[in-house]
Formats: C-alpha cells, sequence, structure tokens
C-alpha cells in the first residue's frame, strides 16, 4: 500500500513535469514561429521603405528624363498647329517629314501653345513611368500638380507625387514634391525653334535658294542657238522647244539641285546646331521665246524645198518648283526613346519637315 | 518508510534537475532565435540600405542610371566599390548589377549566389529598371 502510495505520487510528479515541458515547448514552438512571421514583416517593411526612398532619390531624374523626352516628341510632331489634319489629311505625327511650307502658307505653332504640348507630353511621360513602377514593384505612384514655369530665362518644373506602397498587412504612403530646373534644355529647344521660324516661317530660305539658282543658270541653258530649216521654225512649240533644251542642257536638273543644295547649306550653317536637308523633287517649269537670227547656207542638212535654212535663238525662261525634307538637331544629345524604332539610344533633339517652295 | 521517501524525493530532484535544464537550454534556443532573427533583419536590410546610401550621391545614381549609354570608367568603378565595402564592412564579394547587366565586379565568388538587395532605378526611355547588389560577407 505504502509503495502504491509511493509509485502514484512518482506518477503525478512525473506527469506534472512532462505537462510543464510540453507547455515550455508549446510556447517556445510558438514563440519562435511568431518572432519568425515577425521578423519576416518587419523585414519586408524595412526592404519596401528602402525601395520608396531610393524612388524618392529618384523623382528627379525621373522628371528630368521625362522633360528631356517630352522635347523630343514635341519636336518631332508637336511644333505643327493643332487643324493640321483638317489640312493636310493625315495627323502631323503620322508623317515622317510634316509639311512645314506650302508655298507661301506655314504650318509652325505659336512658340505658347507648343511650350503647352511640351508640358503635356512631359506629363504624359511621367506618367508611363509611373505605370511602369507598378508593373514591376506594385508601387503605386500619383502625380499630382505638374507645372511647367518660367521665371525670365529660367524654367523649372515642379511635381508632386503621393507614393503608396501596399500589402495585405501594411500601407506606407509618402508625399515628394520636387522642382527641377530645366533652363538648359528648354533654351537648347527654343534656339532650335527660333532658328527654324526665321529660316522657314519669317522668311523663306528654299524659295530664296531656288531664285539665285535659277538666277545663275548658265548662258548655254538660258539662251540656244540652233540652226533649223526655216518651216521648222514656224512649227516650233513647246516639245520641241523641250527637246531642243535637254539636248542642249542636258544637266540643268542636276545643275539646279547642286545648286540648291549649296544656297541651302550656306544659308542654314551655324554654330550651334546641326542639320541635313534632301531635296525629292524638282519640278522644272519654262516658257520659251524663238527668235529668227539669220538664213544660214551652210546648214548640214536637207530642207524642203522652198524652207530656207536659219540660225534660230530660243530664250527660255525659268520658274521651278522644289520639295526638300530638313532635319535640324541639337548638338547635343540625349538617351533618347524613339516610338517608331522602339529603342532608346542618345540622340539629338530634332526637328524634321519638310517644305514646298518655288520661284 | 525512509527508504521509500528519499527514492521519491531522489526522482523529483532528477526530474527537478532536468526541468531546469530544459528550460535552460529553451531559453538558449529562444535567445539564438531572436538572435538570428536580429541579424537577418540587419542582414538582409543591409546590403538594400548600402543601395540607398549609394544613391543619394546624386553623380552615383546618373551614372548608373545611364551607364548604358555611357559606359563607367574603371576609376568611378573603383570608388563604388570602396564606398561599398565601407558601408558593408568589406565584403568578400561585391556585384552591383542592373537588371542583367554586371557594372561593378570585383570577385567573382558571388556567381551564382542569390541577389541580397534590390532597389527600383529610373533610366531614359520611360523605364524602370532593377538596381541589384549582391555580395558575401
Amino acid at each position: 500500500m505504502r509503495y502504491l502510495k509511493g509509485l502514484i505520487g512518482l506518477i503525478i510528479v512525473m506527469i506534472l513535469a512532462l505537462t510543464y515541458l510540453a507547455t515550455l515547448i508549446s510556447l517556445h514552438i510558438a514563440s519562435t514561429t511568431y518572432s519568425i512571421k515577425t521578423t519576416s514583416k518587419s523585414d519586408r517593411i524595412l526592404k519596401a521603405a528602402d525601395q520608396i526612398e531610393a524612388i524618392k532619390i529618384g523623382i528627379r531624374f525621373l522628371l528630368n528624363y521625362s522633360f528631356l523626352q517630352g522635347l523630343y516628341e514635341t519636336a518631332r510632331h508637336g511644333i505643327f498647329v493643332e487643324n493640321y489634319e483638317d489640312i493636310f489629311g493625315v495627323p502631323a505625327e503620322f508623317e515622317e517629314y510634316p509639311i512645314l511650307r506650302l508655298y507661301s502658307a506655314t504650318y509652325l505653332e505659336d512658340v505658347l501653345k507648343v511650350i503647352s504640348k511640351i508640358r503635356k507630353t512631359t506629363n504624359d511621360v511621367i506618367k508611363k513611368y509611373l505605370k511602369e513602377l507598378k508593373n514591376k514593384y506594385e508601387i503605386k505612384m500619383e502625380i499630382g500638380e505638374f507645372i511647367l514655369k518660367e521665371d525670365g530665362n529660367k524654367h523649372e518644373i515642379e511635381a508632386s507625387l503621393d507614393i503608396e506602397y501596399q500589402t495585405d498587412y501594411f500601407l506606407i504612403k509618402d508625399f515628394v514634391k520636387e522642382r527641377i530646373d530645366v533652363t538648359k534644355h528648354m533654351a537648347t529647344f527654343l534656339n532650335l525653334f527660333s532658328y527654324v521660324k526665321n529660316k522657314f516661317v519669317d522668311n523663306d530660305i528654299l524659295s530664296s535658294a531656288i531664285s539665285n539658282a535659277l538666277g545663275m543658270i548658265p548662258e548655254n541653258c538660258s539662251s540656244i542657238s540652233v540652226e533649223i530649216c526655216e518651216d521648222e521654225y514656224y512649227s516650233l512649240d513647246f516639245e520641241k522647244a523641250s527637246n531642243i533644251l535637254f539636248n542642249y542642257c542636258p544637266d540643268i536638273i542636276e545643275y539646279l539641285n547642286t545648286s540648291i543644295s549649296n544656297k541651302l547649306f550656306s544659308s542654314l550653317q551655324t554654330n550651334f546646331l546641326d542639320f541635313s536637308f534632301f531635296i525629292t523633287n524638282i519640278s522644272l517649269n519654262y516658257t520659251y521665246s524663238a527668235e529668227k537670227k539669220e538664213e544660214k547656207e551652210d546648214l548640214n542638212r536637207e530642207c524642203r524645198e522652198g524652207s530656207k535654212k536659219v540660225l534660230v535663238e530660243i530664250k527660255y525662261n525659268y520658274s521651278a518648283e522644289v520639295t526638300a525634307l530638313f532635319n535640324i538637331t541639337s548638338r547635343d544629345v540625349y538617351p533618347l526613346y524613339e516610338k517608331k524604332e522602339k529603342v532608346t539610344q542618345l540622340r539629338p533633339l530634332t526637328f524634321s519637315f519638310s517644305v514646298i517652295s518655288r520661284s | 518508510m525512509r527508504a521509500g521517501i528519499f527514492a521519491v524525493g531522489g526522482l523529483v530532484a532528477i526530474a527537478a534537475v532536468a526541468l531546469l535544464f530544459s528550460t535552460s537550454l529553451i531559453l538558449l534556443n529562444q535567445k539564438s532565435t531572436i538572435n538570428t532573427n536580429l541579424n537577418m533583419l540587419f542582414d538582409t536590410n543591409e546590403g538594400y540600405r548600402a543601395l540607398v546610401t549609394l544613391l543619394y550621391l546624386e553623380k552615383t545614381y546618373l551614372s548608373l542610371s545611364l551607364s548604358d549609354y555611357y559606359p563607367l570608367s574603371e576609376e568611378y568603378k573603383e570608388f563604388l566599390a570602396e564606398e561599398l565595402n565601407r558601408t558593408l564592412y568589406l565584403p568578400q564579394c561585391l556585384n552591383v548589377t542592373k537588371e542583367d547587366k554586371n557594372l561593378v565586379e570585383f570577385w567573382d565568388l558571388c556567381k551564382g549566389k542569390l541577389k541580397a538587395a534590390v532597389v527600383p532605378l529610373f533610366v531614359p526611355g520611360m523605364k524602370v529598371e532593377s538596381l541589384y547588389i549582391n555580395y558575401i560577407r
């Protein structure tokens, strides 16, 4: 009986000890699990905070890249009048070289409207960055206020952005207001714009180049003396006069091309930008007048009976219509994305357009 | 009777010592878990802090961001490595990559290891790329 009591006491002690141990182990496991979970959550929060910090540091660069892209896209397609499509039936952005001048009509947008387009395009580019950020990092950013402002010669952009990083157990919110100086980039753009306006809108350097080239057409192309039979003289028409012209002066189009190119080259040359141009069409028009100069007996051909051999001077009066494509580019290059190529690479700011002029 | 009491008392004493021992072991293990967690927190975020610290240098952000167009010079890579060495307390190996392009690689021991930290980097062309750091200490 005494042994039985001792055994029961021993069992009770063992049960109590085991219960204590089991409780301790359970608590330990629970607390370790909790600790690991907490650590992993804290870890994620800290990483999120660091990623947000990296984003905040990058906002200045985001604004700068967006502004440059905004300038590039505006330069490519945004300098033309708003109703371009109504006039030409095609939106300017669909054309590689939209028409800037057609004879005396010009289609360059007002500078204030162009600046407004830069602002809008930049804003759109920023939104594309924010969309990319959300796709890649699930960090939501929204642009609030966005201002492109001018203070004398100084241009700045100011943007405020809301940042939100949300998961199932935490939400980090932040707000950033950033301002960057874009004076240099804006000055480059405006210099190019003024240059284009000056050369192709306020003046028409292509028309001047055509006039210059026509005025310098060699004598053998503007006045041609031919020995023909008198009946041919009386039946001389435009087609025959043209045949005579291209027989005696076969390189006239090439001459005009070279002459116009040389003049354009000297008119466009400056030390703050680069340019290239291509003359895609020269349409030469002319009228003629023929005058019988003298009779020639020694003409080496047979004329009909009664038709004398005569020397005829044909004078040509020229006019021309020329289509040329221009690229006016900045000297500095920037990493810019081109939609058509779908590639980002170092490119200058470029104004591309065509001009059709006549003289 | 006396022998019985001694036997029970002895067993209780042994059980008490065993309990004390196991409790101590558990508490020690708990301490080790806490330390491990703290180290984990510190270590895994160290790379993030190093990257963020680095990006605070305006020239660094610009250089890393534009490295596709203006490759980093050897002198500049050395400067970055020195900065990271200081921040990360002399790691055994160190790689900085942007997406899958190695920007700074001084030792190849890190190859095949998981990247330790990643932060977003704004780059031209409306793109957000990932800047990674990989190191072993």
